[in-house]
């Protein structure tokens, strides 16, 4: 199973995304962004790649969608 | 001892705030500096702080709520950070140094500002408010409740006066958080600044600043802000870009314990509890003979305070009295507010400032009331 980072603009909203996924049964990690990507706020959220998709479209609706996502 | 200098900062705090703030610090942590579990919980705190703040102030967006050490802060970087040589500001006579200073010294930047006189009450009027107008001007800053006289100001009606006029509005809520209901929607406030250890309940070195969305702040402080690092330049980020330096977690930990007591107690009990006690005090102090009261005499158009000079004495000797023979903790002087005691005709000799607290019970107003009796009536 491969994983995906999203990446979010702050702290502040990594977080925001963080309380909206704990409402659900998805798997996620709240991780460190490898340095090399240089954008988003230096945290991200893991998840699994098949999820991508719904998790998306979730956070959209939630009002915290990434700026960013990163395949692992 | 008999407290009664909550204007200055409450005390004692609800017991969740001490443990609160002890239990942050023992966990350690820099918000946002690192992803390890001690970083985490810190940046956490500082979102549970924003989303109580948030609740409490009927704010949408939380991210539009920066963190600073106070009020004074708050102001400073909301004055500093959106007005520009030219702009024209209107403030009342019964604004804090925290706002006139900070003015004073944007004067050598090219603002200007007006001072809109109150009646000696502290009371304002839209109508004269209207005059100060100038095409240049870009912000009303007004106080919530005068930390001199006790006065509210209507801020509600502030707020629409400033909409019709194509205005920014900012509120010093130093003395209102916590204790009168605000809402910076149905107000327009479009800047509300607020202090932590006040009415909120929380620890000294919090407060903040909400900004609404769409207005343009400069930083007041630029550095690290555990985000963006390899950017040499300021991150445009809300709220962390605004936030450089290390916050004050354990401080914010014990704000978020003091909102959410507020919360829980709810704002209308709170205000119900200090208006009676206002209600005794004030009844009190005007039976003893010698004393002026300062500030309208309804308890409803004051926040928890009341500052009253003495024929025969002056307020410092009596506030020294106070304090070294009975345990009676107030403030005299001019409570960094010398345009406040201008408009009540205080400025030069100042004033005895009494300010209640959440925990204060009608027999502490007694025994206060009986030991300025026996002072003032003893000689
Ligand atoms: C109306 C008002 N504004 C500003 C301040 C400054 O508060 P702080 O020292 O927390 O910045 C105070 C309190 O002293 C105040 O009463």
């Amino acid at each position: 199973m491969k994983d995906v980072i999203l990446i979010f603009s702050s702290v502040h909203h990594t977080l925001g995304a963080e309380e909206q996924l704990m409402k659900t049964t998805w798997h996620f990690l709240v991780v460190p962004v490898p340095p090399h990507i240089n954008e988003g706020c230096g945290l991200g959220i893991q998840i699994e790649e098949n999820e991508v998709a719904a998790v998306l479209q979730y956070l959209e609706e939630k009002g915290f969608s990434p700026v960013k996502v990163v395949n692992l | 001892m008999l407290y009664f200098d909550n204007a200055a900062t409450t005390w004692p705090k609800p017991e969740e705030v001490y443990r609160a703030h002890d239990q942050a610090l023992r966990q350690g942590g820099n918000a946002g500096r690192g992803v390890h579990q001690a970083s985490l919980a810190a940046s956490r705190t500082l979102f549970r702080t924003r989303d109580s703040l948030a609740r409490l102030f009927k704010i949408k967006e939380r991210d539009r709520i920066i963190f600073t050490q106070n009020v004074t802060e708050s102001l400073n970087l909301a004055l500093q950070g959106i007005l520009n040589p030219g702009d024209h500001v209107l403030v009342s006579s019964l604004e804090h140094n925290a706002v006139i200073r900070p003015l004073e010294y944007l004067k050598s930047r090219g603002v200007s500002y007006s001072v809109v006189p109150c009646s000696p009450e502290g009371e304002l009027d839209l109508q004269v408010c209207e005059q100060y107008i100038k095409p240049k001007t870009k912000l009303m800053c007004f106080t919530h409740a005068s930390n001199v006289l006790g006065t509210i100001l209507p801020v509600r009606e502030l707020g629409r006066f400033a909409r019709k006029h194509e205005l920014l509005f900012m509120v010093d809520a130093a003395q209102s958080a916590g204790v009168i209901p605000i809402d910076v929607e149905e107000m327009n406030i479009d800047l509300l600044a607020f202090t932590g250890h006040k009415g909120l309940l929380g620890p000294p070195g919090t407060g903040g600043l909400f900004v609404r969305e769409g207005i343009v702040l400069r930083p007041l402080i630029y550095g690290g802000t555990g985000t963006h690092s390899a950017s040499l330049s300021q991150p445009e980020l809300w709220p962390e870009g605004l936030e450089s330096g290390t916050r004050n977690v354990p401080g914010l930990a014990g704000l978020n314990a003091g909102v959410e007591y507020i919360l829980a107690r709810g704002i209308a009990s709170l205000r119900r509890h200090e208006l009676e006690l206002m209600d005794l005090l004030l009844s009190g102090l005007e039976s003893i003979p010698g004393i002026r009261i300062l500030g309208p005499r309804e308890p409803e158009k004051r926040v928890g305070l009341v500052s009253c000079v003495f024929s025969c004495h002056s307020a410092d000797k009596i506030a020294s009295l106070l304090d070294r023979k009975y345990g009676i903790i107030t403030r005299a002087g001019l409570h960094c507010a010398p345009l406040a005691h201008k408009t009540a005709g205080t400025d030069k000799q100042g004033a005895l400032r009494i300010s209640l607290g959440i925990y204060h019970t009608e027999e502490d107003i007694k025994s206060l009331l009986a030991v300025l009796e026996e002072l003032l009536r003893g000689e």
